[in-house]
């Protein structure tokens, strides 16, 4: 009988150790996205900056990041100059006005483009005509240091720029161009790797939203590269707004106030969990958005990932505020 | 009648192998099994003693043949050191095997690693911890994590993905040396070994080493070495071992083993399998695992897994060697569960990592004389670890491989290492020493790794002396190692003993050092998001450590009393950080960091016939110029006991400990001091084990982590403007209780 109930009891004993994964059961579809998403796709390693026009919905031009270094601002009266930040450019003001004298052992402090935008934030504030700058131009797609460079700006009026430089910090060998102001577009942009102009943003009047990697700059001065949207600097206006998406209305859209920052929308409408090892987006962040044609739009985001599990794709519900 | 008691004889297949014209008595303790080496032994009647001798370090000695006209055929008292007398009837030409009771409760463990010969622990010239089989048991261990987590001076750390690390004398496991039998565990993630990878089901006995051992091993051993010494030969005839263990948690654990004699040879074979079905807080206590829906309730913060493994060893004795191949192989799935992707819950990423590791080698034993001998082991290593990442449709539970950049891995690690030496051991000689080489080959492939591939190659040569001067021992050594990344290296270290009658006093210094790993040397992890890359002129860790120690050990009457006191220092130079290099944009490695700790720790074991009681206190302080404010201490309290009750024939065993809050000091970039700490908690277990039907079941109820501890708060505060933030990681997978079945039949030949 004892016997009896102790192998009784190892029988049961073994058979419960037989514990192994189940499959799971299909969960039923929940959800699905509205008529107004959008996805667009950088590409997951971000190569590429996606200029979007919010009227038509539709990417008007696309270009890879690495193609350009530097934009020079087409507006008449303007000296902005502008770092391609989605590379992660860099400046440094050296004491010198002579382009040979500047070498690899002087000494450089980098300063980064402000990501709002804005001019007095800018590296390149207060340039001066014949100072050697020294440009880092960044970290390639791949990862790769691209090289540092030696620039000046000889002349500057209302017709363009002229610049020289070097292709690198040692080199004797000195290159000039000269860089038109054209007033269609918001910059002419300019690259030290094919050392002509290249064509970047799409005529100022066409386009709202740039998606792009681009430089953030911490208040400790930490620069890090992020991922997220800009916008038209001189034309769209965009607010986040404290309201829900539902909630947000046209009186509102007219009478919030807008900043000039290019980096409302930014990059910290997704997070990357560590627990979860996957990016999440912040639904409770809605933006309201005033069109280079001065039409408002609400937008929301939705995912970073696209069908197949690529991140760099953001997909967002997009709705125009009509009154 | 004593030899079907005797079930785990390790090393004694040997001498019945060789021996067959000789009589060889070997003599093991009644308590543990193992062989006792080193004691003085006495043959005769109630008369006279015919025959005296010392055991050799496996317990055994020869009788001679003459001498069996006086004792062919009838009882002889046979006597050693400590252990109670007993007649036993020795057959001539036959390997005899006499279990004897101690006369008093022994506290007594023998250990290998890093000595010139099995030494019990009292005698030998470092200080050593060694945890049987019997406490592994009473812990309801599974792996070398959760006999590790209640130990003195250890302690344990969890990451989900890349598993289970630890620290020892305060210093991280990247300078703890794990051995099997020996051989160095290689497949180091991170700089740690994942210690829940490593199964106990097919280990005897681990033993720790404090403080470097890098003259006998070489590099990682600066914070100490955990040697795994895996269950050996045992005595004539076939063994069949079965072990069941269920955990309300979700663990579910078999394992087998079968010892077979062929001719003179002795095969073991082995396997396991481990399955546990994850876990989060919101479990309830027990589950058996079912289908379920795949909503947000699949997301596990201790993520499932699955393990194989299976080996076979074979023991061959030839004359008066003894060649032990082996193999092992292990198989690991961790499958994470990604948490449904809002905002429609339709997707989810899931991750599964999966390590592979097949160990090969052979074990060489070769007494050439009485006095000299030879130990050496040729083992090959492999191990594997993939990452796959799917996109997991949850509506139709299609998966797709992702396709960005990192999402999937594999990293290689292959090594091949030999160790020979040159052992001269006598007992009561004035002067022993072995010399030997240790050549280490390691290669690791992977994208991340500079080109594809590469290799280190660690070539070294060490000896080490013990002289005895009456009651003072002392114990050099030398390690000259060649790497083929920095060139060359000289290890010392030196070992002093002061034997009295019930006080021993011990003193060490000993350097160690820690070969840049190959990562740091090659790693190219260079994307979007990150530019780390290896530093080809890095050097070894440099490190120096001084400790002692003072022992009593007090008989009193059947008791046995032992306090241990040990006091350390260590400094580390030259310690690999990973930093920003001066150009600002690549992290690269560098010799930055210099580590000291400094700790006390004491222990004090109790022994009343077979019940034990342990007490352990330890205070372990550490800094480097990385940190301000000084050291940052932190405390740790153990307490285990084991209560025989004899008429139901249950052992009771509990161990607990608590383990400090640690807070750690760090100077932010504007140069403000920054906290950051990790709670303190307690851990109690439970179990209690009756043997059944002449101890050929052992049934084992138990509870682990009764104080229920789940997660412990982290945090760091700058102490400035900005406020802190409060986050926890994960300790423990709260109380759980588990049933452990031990079948173990022999058959005699």
């Amino acid at each position: 009988m004892k016997q009896c109930a102790l192998t009784v009891f190892l029988l049961v004993v073994l058979a419960i150790n037989f514990g192994c994964e189940k499959d799971e059961l299909p969960k039923p579809f929940t959800g699905e996205a509205s008529a107004n998403t959008i996805q667009v796709s950088m590409g997951s390693d971000y190569a590429n900056q996606l200029f979007f026009e919010l009227s038509s919905a539709t990417i008007v031009s696309q270009n890879n990041r690495e193609i350009w270094d530097l934009g020079f601002s087409c507006v008449a009266d303007s000296r902005h100059i502008v770092l391609n930040s989605s590379k992660y450019m860099a400046l440094s003001i050296t004491t010198e006005i002579d382009l040979i004298a500047v070498s690899s052992s002087t000494p450089v402090e980098w300063i980064y483009d402000d990501p709002s935008g804005s001019e007095d934030s800018s590296a390149f504030l207060n340039w001066e005509l014949e100072r050697v700058y020294i440009l880092d131009r960044g970290v390639s797609i791949l990862g790769q240091q691209i090289g540092k460079m030696k620039f000046r700006i000889t002349t500057i009026d209302e017709s363009g720029y002229t610049i020289q430089w070097a292709s690198s910090l040692n080199s004797q060998t000195i290159e000039t161009a000269f860089i038109p102001r054209n007033d269609d577009y918001n910059f002419a942009f300019f690259s030290f790797t094919s050392n002509q102009t290249v064509s970047v943003e799409p005529p100022k009047q066409e386009w709202d939203l740039c998606f792009s990697s681009y430089t953030y700059v911490y208040d400790d001065g930490t620069p890090y590269l992020v991922t997220g949207v800009l916008s038209n600097r001189n034309l769209t206006r965009v607010i986040e707004s404290e309201l829900s998406f539902d909630d947000i209305d046209f009186t509102y859209a007219e009478t919030v106030v807008y900043t000039t920052d290019i980096d409302i929308i930014g990059y910290d409408w997704k997070f990357y969990d560590f627990d979860l090892a996957t990016y999440v987006i912040q639904y409770d962040k809605v933006y309201v958005i005033k069109s280079v044609e001065g039409l408002y739009y609400k937008l929301r985001f939705l995912d970073f990932y696209d069908q197949s599990g690529n991140k760099g794709a953001p997909s967002f519900e997009l709705q125009e505020i009509v009154p | 009648m004593i030899l079907s008691r005797l079930f785990i004889v390790p090393l004694l297949l040997l001498i019945t192998a060789f021996s067959t014209a000789q009589t060889v008595v070997t003599l093991v303790s009644d308590e543990n099994k193992n062989p006792i080496p080193w004691v003085q032994v006495t043959i005769g009647d109630s008369s006279a003693i015919i025959f005296s001798a010392g055991t050799d370090n496996r317990g055994s000695f020869t009788f001679p043949t003459e001498l069996f006209g006086l004792a062919n055929g009838r009882g002889v008292i046979i006597g050693a050191t400590d252990f109670q007398p007993m007649t036993y009837y020795l057959r001539k030409s036959e390997a005899n095997i006499i279990s004897l009771k101690p006369s008093v409760a022994t506290l007594e463990e023998f250990i290998v690693t890093g000595q010139l010969s099995a030494i019990s622990t009292d005698h030998s010239v470092q200080k050593a911890r060694v945890i049987d089989r019997a406490v592994m048991d009473a812990k309801g261990a599974v792996n070398l994590r959760d006999v590790l987590q209640s130990e003195l001076n250890i302690r344990i750390s969890q990451d989900q993905v890349l598993g289970t690390g630890m620290s020892m004398q305060g210093m991280n496991g990247q300078n703890v040396k794990i051995l099997i039998d020996g051989v160095p565990v290689i497949g180091r993630v991170d700089g740690e070994i994942d210690l829940s990878q490593i199964n106990l089901s097919n280990v005897e006995r681990i033993e720790i080493i404090e403080g470097p051992s890098s003259v006998s091993f070489g590099s990682n051993a600066l914070a100490g070495t955990v040697n795994l010494i895996t269950k050996k030969r045992e005595k004539p005839g076939q063994d069949l071992q079965i072990n069941s263990y269920v955990e309300s948690v979700g663990n579910y654990n078999l394992d087998g083993r079968l010892t077979t004699n062929i001719r003179k040879t002795q095969l073991q074979v082995y396997g396991l399998r481990n399955y546990f079905d994850g876990w989060i807080d919101t479990d309830p206590f027990y589950e058996f695992p079912k289908e379920k829906i795949a909503d947000s309730g699949r997301y596990q913060t201790w993520k499932p897994k699955l393990n194989y493994q299976a080996g076979v060893k074979w023991t061959i004795p030839v004359k008066r060697l003894t060649f032990t191949p082996y193999v092992d192989a292990f198989y690991e799935q961790i499958h994470r569960k990604g948490y449904p992707r809002a905002p429609y819950f339709n997707t989810a990423f899931d991750d599964y990592y999966i390590t592979k590791r097949i160990n090969e080698g052979i074990l060489i034993d070769a007494p050439l004389n009485d006095r000299f001998k030879l130990n050496g082991v040729v083992a090959h290593n492999y191990y594997e670890r993939i990452k796959n990442t799917y996109l997991k449709n949850l509506n139709t539970l299609d998966q797709q491989l992702t396709t960005a950049p990192g999402d999937q891995d594999t990293t290689k690690f292959y090594a091949l290492m030999s160790r020979l030496s040159l052992v001269k051991y006598q007992r009561d000689s004035a002067f022993n020493f072995e010399i030997g080489y240790d050549v280490n080959h390691e290669s690791a492939t992977g994208r991340r790794i500079v080109s594809g591939k590469q290799t280190i190659t660690e070539i070294a040569l060490f000896g080490n002396a013990e002289i005895q001067l009456r009651k003072w021992s002392l114990k050099p050594g030398l390690r000259y190692t060649y790497n083929s990344a920095y060139r060359s290296a000289f290890t010392p270290a030196l070992n002093l003993k002061y034997a009295l009658k019930k006080w021993t006093f011990r003193a060490g210094v000993a350097s160690g050092f820690r070969s840049p790993a190959i990562k740091e040397l090659y790693i190219d992890f260079v994307d979007i998001n990150h530019n780390i890359q290896g530093n080809v002129s890095l050097k070894p860790e440099q490190s120096m450590h001084y400790q002692v120690w003072v022992s009593t050990k007090r008989n009193l009457g059947k008791h046995t009393l032992v306090v241990d006191l040990n006091g350390y220092y260590q400094q580390v130079k030259q310690k690999i950080t990973l930093a920003q290099d001066p150009g600002g944009v690549i992290y690269s490695y560098f010799n930055l960091e210099h580590f000291e700790a400094i700790g006390v720790q004491s222990t004090a074991d109790f022994a009343i016939g077979k019940h034990r009681f342990k007490l352990g206190a330890a205070y372990v302080g550490t800094k480097s110029n990385l940190t301000v404010n000084g050291y940052s201490f932190s405390p740790e309290i153990t307490a285990s006991t084991s209560v025989f009750w004899k008429k139901p024939q249950i052992t009771f065993s509990a161990f607990y400990k608590y383990t400090g809050r640690v807070l750690t000091y760090f100077s932010s970039e504007e140069g403000d001091p920054v906290t950051s700490f990790m709670n303190d908690y307690n851990m109690l277990d439970f179990s209690a084990s009756k043997p059944f039907w002449s101890k050929r079941i052992v049934l084992t109820l138990g509870a682990k982590n009764l104080l229920n501890v789940r997660q412990v708060g982290t945090s760091s505060n700058d102490g400035g403007a900005h406020s802190g933030s409060a986050t926890s990681t994960p300790v423990g997978w709260g109380r759980s209780v588990y049933i452990k079945l031990q079948f173990n039949i022999h058959y005699k030949k």
